[in-house]
């Protein structure tokens, strides 16, 4: 539990001026042509009430500026849910798909891709965001309720049920994929490897106040989640309520991350690059790992996005295709770096 | 309702744009293919990956696959006019292009002769080229009102799609396969379920086909001729003991444009030969 000193101050002065590059060359980098100076035209034009380009305006607002935002939101929520679950089982290699959330959204997602055919409610726009988030989080409190021995939570418990709810998931999509037609299945195949193209602005928004609240408490947590990363036991007795700790541990990042899901699909690894990135740079003590791995998720993010939009110009790559194209050679190093062989 | 109110819109919008050049996006290689038998090729910007055109205009922006396109990489072709089909999607991606204030038509994507007719109708119409339309009707519309006399009950047609390394599927009713089978006068071996189906060795025994059709794509994909015939069960059947197979260009064969009534004619002579 080192934490060098000088690296403390730094982590507002470096990180944020890096999301504020972020955002712009995400807003002005696209397949449309719309470059900085564009931008500012079309602000100025807009403020000053004279006609502006409907298309130029359209692609600013509605398209770019609203997938930035929610990126860079979503891509922060991502990380701060993998630091709660790396802290709470106490293993850097957690993240929420370790308790069935991933799997019970992509579950439900597409089961209302397949029934959304003859159930015409199914079709509503809300209808699988509502229902990811809802499945994340029944598979999610199912695995806590089952690891809940009379009001202790067991972490090995926890674990094991997580498996046994990935694969359960797993085979039920199976049999949904075998009985799916060509449509729906690609529906559901370009559902799971995320994308941050459906966000719009009211989405964003909602997403910001719901995202809030969580990060607020969790920051309030910080100190009592140093002590956790001792053990249970030496918590307990250094004063800290572990079960109330834990259970806000998995509540409210599985709420930050079934929003994300809900809203994006799967977007894998950043929950576990994330703050793994921000240890090495700015140490293990919670108070610089919070800010840190919010922050560098809400670059990360953007950042892959970004890329996303312009390698395949005038087509885009699914994000999380990249995300684990650029994490799982990092989850790897990580692996084999903790046996000692590096 | 909402079909009279698409058709409603549809004649405004091929009203006020009439004997307009359009610079075109089309989503969807039905839509495509009809673009460009009305010789209106010149005026497409952009087309989804599914889309075939020949080399010539091979230089067209694919702007991704029609049922995920990016709403920003259509935008980016600057399109005056995009012509989708209507599985074309994510609905979002198609809302913000339509924010743009970019008008959109979607047509239908039926698969069969008169989802062609149909198609090829609105299209004209959109594009002011009805024309050039009833060169490419007639033929769809003599064939659909004078069908190909059904052939004997023994011939038993089997269509096997595979695609990449995945397990080959057999196409049950209301597929394109399952239309153009019929059309031709012939049965398609395997009734009972609807769309497709993964190939299992006794499905493919008890469907006893007398012929396998195939498209040139998923013949390769299993392997070519060896590898169809290598298929378990195949050589209990009475087309795996006679050989016989046909295989049609894939956009050919399930299409629905207006190359359909040559196709058909196609297939049912092979299948008789």
């Amino acid at each position: 539990m080192t934490t060098s000193a000088i690296h403390k101050p730094h982590i507002w002065w470096i990180l944020a001026p890096l999301l504020g590059i972020t955002i712009l060359v995400g807003l002005s980098s696209g397949a449309y042509p719309l470059p900085l100076s564009r931008i500012v035209s079309i602000v100025l034009e807009s403020f000053s009430g004279s006609d502006v380009n409907p298309v130029d305006y359209s692609v600013l607002v509605s398209i770019r500026l609203p997938r930035v935002l929610f990126g860079a939101l979503a891509g922060g929520a991502l990380a701060l849910g993998g630091v709660c679950m790396q802290t709470l089982f106490r293993n850097p290699l957690a993240d929420p798909g370790l308790m069935g959330l991933s799997s019970g959204a992509a579950l439900a997602a597409a089961t209302v891709t397949l029934l959304s055919s003859s159930v015409p409610l199914l079709s509503h726009p809300l209808a699988l965001p509502l229902a990811a988030f809802a499945g994340g989080l029944t598979i999610t409190a199912i695995v806590y309720r089952i690891s809940n021995y009379g009001g202790r939570l067991r972490i090995d418990s926890m674990l094991l049920m997580g498996i046994a709810m990935n694969a359960l998931c797993g085979s039920l999509m199976g049999l949904i994929f075998l009985i799916a037609d060509d449509a729906q299945l690609r529906n559901i195949t370009f559902w799971s490897f995320g994308s941050l193209g459906r966000a719009n602005l009211a989405s964003t928004f909602f997403f910001a106040l719901a995202i809030v609240l969580p990060v607020g408490i969790i920051w309030r947590f910080r100190e009592a989640m140093n002590v956790l990363l001792m053990g249970e036991a030496d918590a307990a007795t250094l004063g800290v309520n572990v079960e109330s700790l834990k259970r806000g541990l998995i509540g409210l990042s599985c709420w930050m991350v079934a929003l994300v899901v809900a809203q994006a699909g799967l977007i894998g690894f950043v929950g576990l690059i994330i703050p793994h990135m921000a240890r090495l740079m700015f140490g293990v003590s919670h108070k610089h790992l919070i800010p840190a791995s919010l922050l560098i998720g809400a670059i990360f993010l953007p950042l892959v996005d970004t890329l996303c939009r312009t390698v395949v110009i005038p087509s885009e790559l699914p994000i999380g295709m990249l995300t684990a194209l650029l994490g799982s050679p990092f989850f790897i190093f990580l692996l084999v770096r903790q046996k000692g062989l590096i | 309702m909402k079909n009279y109110l698409f058709t409603f819109v549809l004649l405004l919008v091929a009203f006020s744009v009439k004997s307009e050049s359009h610079r075109l996006v089309s989503l969807g290689s039905p839509v495509t293919e009809v673009i460009l038998a009305l010789g209106a090729s010149d005026q497409l910007v952009g087309i989804d990956d599914s889309s075939q055109v020949p080399d010539e205009l091979s230089y067209l922006p694919k702007v991704g696959y029609y049922r995920m396109v990016s709403a920003e990489g259509v935008l980016s072709v600057q399109p005056s006019l995009i012509l989708s089909t209507e599985d074309a999607g994510p609905p979002p991606a198609l809302k913000k292009i339509q924010a743009a204030s970019i008008p959109l038509l979607r047509v239908t994507s039926e698969k069969t002769l008169s989802g062609a007719i149909e198609r090829i109708q609105e299209i004209s119409k959109i594009l002011d080229r009805e024309e050039q339309a009833a060169d490419l009707i007639k033929p769809l519309q003599d064939r659909l009102e004078n069908p190909f006399k059904v052939l004997h009950p023994e011939v038993k047609v089997l269509f096997i799609y595979a695609r990449g390394s995945g397990a080959p599927m057999v196409s049950g009713e209301g597929t394109g396969a399952d239309e153009m089978i019929r059309l031709v006068g012939a049965q398609n071996a395997v009734i009972g379920f609807k769309r497709y189906r993964p190939l299992t060795p006794e499905a493919l025994i008890s469907a006893a086909p007398s012929i396998i059709l195939v498209t040139t794509h998923g013949l390769a994909a299993i392997g070519g001729e060896d590898g169809l015939w290598a298929l378990p069960g195949m050589n209990l059947t009475p087309a795996g003991k006679t050989r016989r197979f046909v295989s049609m260009d894939d956009s050919t064969l399930l299409g629905f444009g207006p190359h359909t009534a040559t196709a058909l004619e196609t297939l049912r002579k092979k299948l008789t030969l």
